[in-house]
């Protein structure tokens, strides 16, 4: 407080002068960037350019100082009273940087001036006669977000009168590493999209409109693909794991946002390779960089304007709503009028000379994949459309957007198949048949394998309109097939051809072929990850969900008979006499589920009071788990109750469990059970595609790395002593983290397993709760004896740590708390125990230096062997072809060399 | 494969003047009408009756009431927004964020009140003690019409209150 009583914080003022610096510097940087290239003055280009990485410097800071303030629990600031408290952990209070509006579009800014950092670094003597244009373009954008900040949205404003106790927090539906990393993930999709908008304004801009730019943004668009990826699967593993209604996807306004640029990035993914091998698409793919991010501008509209209605939308400001529209036109007036003045120069080169051909697949590609942003678009702007044409605000629900985005996504499937079979012009019959034969005969093999094991995949759906009607789970699983033997072959062939060419073992010419070739293997391995996640989609229209209350909970048979089991008969047709309804049965596994309500458990701490239902899982009267759905109160939020899902996780299904009621009194549960077959390969699809995005990213200087240099018998012998004391440093490493399980105390009362509640096991661990904050500090930092986990005495819910509880509490009695008290604390247990007690070892060297062995030792290892291996698949060099091997090669002339050969031989 | 410029721009335009025209018509079947619940009552019920409606507003403080019923949960609760008001009524569990003066979203029909009153009576009578605050219930208390809904929304747990923007109000002694 200042000498009349108003709040200072000298966070918040060092703050807003850092945005104010940066704002002003962001300014000169667009004057300095424009007017160098346009007047061709290195000098203020190189200004333009140092006045970015400045920027940076200053959003960094900016962004540090409210770091600082969240940890410090500076709540003189209001955007860290509104988003933290001092009761979350530090964890929660970092991330809660980016948990609210102000604080989430400094985020932005931080991510562009990082990326921008790299981006202009990289590239700027390359593109000398542009990268001025490409800093003001990525400088307007930082002005503008700079603007919101500085005049609207202040991340460092402080109260003017006594700010609060303590802050507001985070709700505990947010609290969740899930919804932590989601934002960031897409906050980092959305702001990658930048920069080849960036590099595309500054090639209008120039006139420089060869492919040089696209190989610079192409890298971006591929980081902007794969966060934004992320960031979508996040937010469905959230919703799917913390809500409790059983799906992960809602074709929600804000799902929605962050799912149309993720179409057009992914279309220009695509086309810049047509761009690349035919010169074709050029205003096309000028479009489609300048699309993708006004999509992202508009998605972040679209979601805190208030002009979507949505209980999941973000807030309703329309002095923002205004900011942003301006923006928006900005943005689409100065684009498209430079690719308008720039048409002349764009025009192509070469025409498309066959329809089956791999340019026309990608084109396809790209029209559908335009037309999904497109309508997922305008469904989602439905009620605004409406209401502006008639006055009447109309929507239009998830089954809506299934019945379009379906058949899309199954021709998109399809053309993931058939596009790498193609060849570039014209493919000609014989190379038809050659490349289509063995996938097509494996999805015809499918389709009729589904027929006999499982004919409810020829169940009719209506897609487009209700009157059409074809069995499209059916036609998904065979266009998995087709897309999985298309890859195989694909990878089955460039193994054998580098086999033949190298002469090394098969499992070395795909490493050595994914290194080379990463662009188009790591495709291959995209395209898999997708038609992974669509055999996992396809299990959505087999999923089954009852509501059931038990009014008790009670013992039943072996096999899961009993007054408390639930489950459903068999609905049997009364004209067939057929069953109607696989109720609990999986469609694919073929499993019979019963489930028993076995106890309900009543516990409480500090921040919640849980209710918490045991309930046994049997499949086909045997039993194959017992999980624990929960209900949380926090006592702290209102009465904010969160649903604690239990879920027991099976290849064919999960079976998912929600307690959605529940009387303690009377003992009666509610609860609700989903059967939702095939998601787990959602989830492991993703895998697949964000490791294909990954090999897609490897920079070329690892590649180098690992290429093989000529060495001597002495320099052979040196590697294999190095991989010796490798392999011993990591056995060391991670022997010495290993702890041995003690044996449990007979009178522990512990949790029992898998129910999740962290401390709240009642009984123990109720006794002796800290009063302090620094007897908390303490108990935090003392490991219970017991060998439960290596739980801390705080968090262990035993006898042991029950009875060390107090003895910490009577060790601050003495000493009279605060630092000296804390300091005697831990002095007497680790008189009694050794340093094994402390959680945090005194001296980081001991328990850091075996981490360090572990991972240095893992990545040298993988240096070599991957040395090694790339070593023995390059050919000998002979007189022919050293000259040939002396000369770097690029990939889209191997990939091209090596269609045009597989022309010739066929 | 040559095309001419003006055959690639008629294709163009007849794919999307066609598919967009499909679009709109398909769309006609799956329309659900979002209303404001105060809009809602201003427009009036008649042009809502046997269509699909979404109605968004803010639950009434000590209006939800529940109850178990044949083994389902069946819940009934006032919607209101600027001072006009809506019941609701719903069968199975709810949102989290479901609570007193939460923000709502309720999807389902227009219903007379008067059908749905046996439910309320049921309600209320199978009620925990300290739920029957405010019973009996009267159906059309608020209005003729009650929604009959089949699924709730809740605000989603954000803290991003955009409403009132943060004025520069540092002292900078």
């Amino acid at each position: 407080m200042n000498d009349q009583g108003v709040p200072f914080s000298p966070i918040a003022v060092v703050g807003t002068v850092s945005l104010l610096a940066a704002y002003a510097l962001a300014a000169w940087c667009v004057a300095a960037g424009i007017a160098g290239n346009a007047r061709k003055n290195r000098r203020l280009v190189s200004s333009s350019v140092y006045g970015l990485y400045g920027f940076g410097a200053l959003i960094g800071l900016a962004s540090a100082l409210i770091i600082y303030a969240f940890v410090t629990h500076d709540f003189s600031i209001k955007y860290v009273a509104m988003t933290s408290k001092t009761s979350m952990s530090t964890w929660y209070k970092v991330t809660a940087f980016w948990g609210g509006l102000d604080g989430s579009l400094l985020f932005w800014s931080l991510v562009l001036a990082i990326f921008s950092t790299i981006a202009i670094a990289v590239n700027h003597r390359r593109h000398r006669d542009m990268i001025g244009f490409v800093v003001a373009t990525i400088m307007v954008v930082q002005v503008f977000f700079l603007s919101l900040l500085i005049f609207n949205k202040n991340p460092f404003a402080t109260y003017l009168t006594m700010p609060p106790a303590d802050g507001r927090g985070l709700n505990p539906l947010l609290q969740n590493y899930w919804m932590v990393i989601h934002p960031p993930s897409l906050y980092t999709g959305f702001v990658a999209a930048t920069i080849p908008f960036a590099f595309g304004i500054g090639a209008l801009a120039s006139g420089r409109l060869d492919d040089m730019w696209l190989g610079s943004v192409r890298v971006w668009m591929l980081i902007c693909f794969g966060f934004l990826s992320l960031g979508l699967i996040l937010g469905g593993r959230w919703a799917y794991e913390e809500l409790g209604w059983g799906g992960y996807w809602a074709w929600d306004p804000v799902e929605n946002a962050g799912f149309m640029p993720w179409f057009t990035a992914t279309a220009f993914l695509h086309s810049a390779l047509i761009q690349e091998q035919r010169g074709m698409m050029k205003t096309w793919n000028l479009c489609l960089v300048t699309i993708t991010f006004f999509l992202t501008i508009f998605g972040t509209f679209m979601t805190r304007s208030g002009a979507v209605q949505s209980v999941h939308a973000f807030g309703e400001d329309n002095e923002l709503a205004l900011d942003f529209i301006v923006f928006m036109a900005v943005i689409l007036v100065v684009a498209i009028g430079l690719i308008v003045y720039r048409s002349n120069k764009l025009s192509k080169k070469t025409e498309f000379e066959s329809f089956i051909s791999r340019e026309f697949a990608f084109l396809l590609n790209n029209w559908i994949l335009l037309a999904c942003a497109f309508f997922v678009l305008f469904a989602t702007m439905f009620p605004t459309i409406s209401e502006a044409l008639d006055g009447s605000r109309v929507s239009v629900g998830p089954e809506f957007f299934n019945k379009w985005m379906t058949p899309f996504g199954l021709t998109l499937l399809f053309l993931a198949g058939a596009a790498p079979l193609l060849a570039w012009r014209k493919t000609t019959v014989e190379r038809l048949w050659n490349q289509f034969a063995f996938p097509t005969c494996l999805m015809a093999g499918t389709v009729v394998l589904l027929l006999i094991f499982f004919p409810q995949t020829k169940e009719l759906s209506s897609i487009f309109a209700e009157q059409v009607e074809l069995p499209i789970s059916l036609i998904n699983f065979g266009l998995i097939a087709f897309v999985f033997g298309s890859i195989a072959q694909e990878f089955w062939r460039g193994m054998m051809v580098r086999t033949r060419q190298t002469g090394s073992d098969p499992i070395t010419s795909l490493l050595g072929l994914m290194l080379i070739k990463r662009r188009k293997y790591g495709g291959y391995l995209v395209h898999l990850g997708v038609a992974i996640m669509f055999f996992g989609f396809a299990g959505k229209a087999y999923d089954q969900m009852i509501d059931r209350t038990v009014d008790k909970p009670g013992i039943v048979t072996a096999d899961g008979k009993g007054a408390s089991s639930f489950s459903l008969p068999f609905e049997k047709d009364p004209d067939t006499g057929k069953i109607k309804t696989h109720n609990f049965v999986g469609p694919f596994s073929k499993s019979t589920y019963t489930f028993t309500y076995e106890r309900l458990i009543h516990t409480s701490d500090d921040h919640k009071d849980a209710i918490t239902a045991q309930i046994g899982v049997y499949d086909g009267g045997e039993r194959i788990a017992t999980r624990y759905p929960a209900r949380w109160d926090y006592h702290s939020e209102e009465g904010q109750q969160t649903t604690e899902v239990a879920i027991r996780v099976r290849v064919a299904e999960d079976v998912y469990l929600v307690l959605t009621g529940a009387n303690l009194d009377t003992q009666q549960a509610n609860f609700r059970v989903f059967i939702n077959p095939l998601i787990l390969w959602v989830w492991l699809g993703f895998l697949m595609l964000a490791l294909g995005t990954l090999v897609c990213l490897i920079p070329q200087f690892v590649v180098d790395l690992v290429s093989p240099r000529p060495r001597t018998p002495l320099g052979r012998a040196a590697d294999v002593v190095v991989t010796i004391l490798i392999a011993c440093g990591l056995v060391f490493g991670f022997a010495s983290q290993a702890h041995a399980a003690a044996p449990k105390p007979a009178t522990g009362e512990h949790v029992p397993e898998g129910m999740g509640m962290g401390n709240a096991g009642g009984g123990y661990a109720a006794q002796n709760r800290p009063t302090t904050p620094v007897a908390e500090k303490a108990m935090k930092e003392l490991i219970c004896p017991c060998g439960c986990a290596r739980q801390d005495i705080f968090h262990c819910d035993c006898e042991s740590a029950a009875r060390l509880r107090g003895k910490v509490l009577a060790i601050l009695d003495q000493s009279g708390g605060g630092d000296e008290g804390y300091k005697a604390v831990i002095d007497a247990f680790v008189a009694d125990y050794g340093e094994k007690v402390l959680a945090t070892p005194k001296s980081s060297f001991p328990w850091l230096l075996p981490t360090f062995a572990a991972v240095i030792g893992l990545g040298a290892l993988v240096f070599f062997a991957g040395r090694h291996w790339v070593k023995r698949g390059v050919a000998k060099p002979t007189p022919e072809n050293a000259a040939a091997a002396a000369q770097p090669v690029e990939d889209r002339y191997v990939d091209k060399l090596d269609d045009e050969l597989a022309d010739i031989n066929e | 494969m040559k095309n001419g410029t003006l055959a690639k721009v008629g294709l163009t335009a007849a794919v999307v003047i066609g598919g967009g025209g499909f679009l709109i018509l398909s769309s006609k079947s799956h329309a659900q009408h979002y209303e404001m619940v105060d809009k809602l009552i201003a427009k009036g019920f008649d042009g809502f009756k046997e269509k699909q409606l979404k109605v968004h507003g803010f639950v009434e403080a000590g209006s939800i009431h529940t109850a178990t019923v044949n083994q389902e949960t069946r819940r009934t609760f006032v919607l209101q927004m600027n001072g006009k008001k809506i019941r609701v009524y719903v069968t199975g569990p709810v949102p989290d964020t479901f609570k007193d003066a939460s923000e709502v979203v309720a999807s389902g029909r227009l219903v007379d009140a008067g059908k749905l009153q046996p439910v309320a009576d049921q309600i209320c009578s199978n009620a925990k003690p300290e739920d029957k605050v405010g019973c009996p219930v009267r159906s059309d208390a608020e209005q003729g019409q009650v929604v009959e809904a089949t699924e709730l929304m809740a605000k989603c747990p954000s803290k991003y209150e955009g409403a009132t923007s943060n004025k520069v109000d540092t002292n900078f002694k």
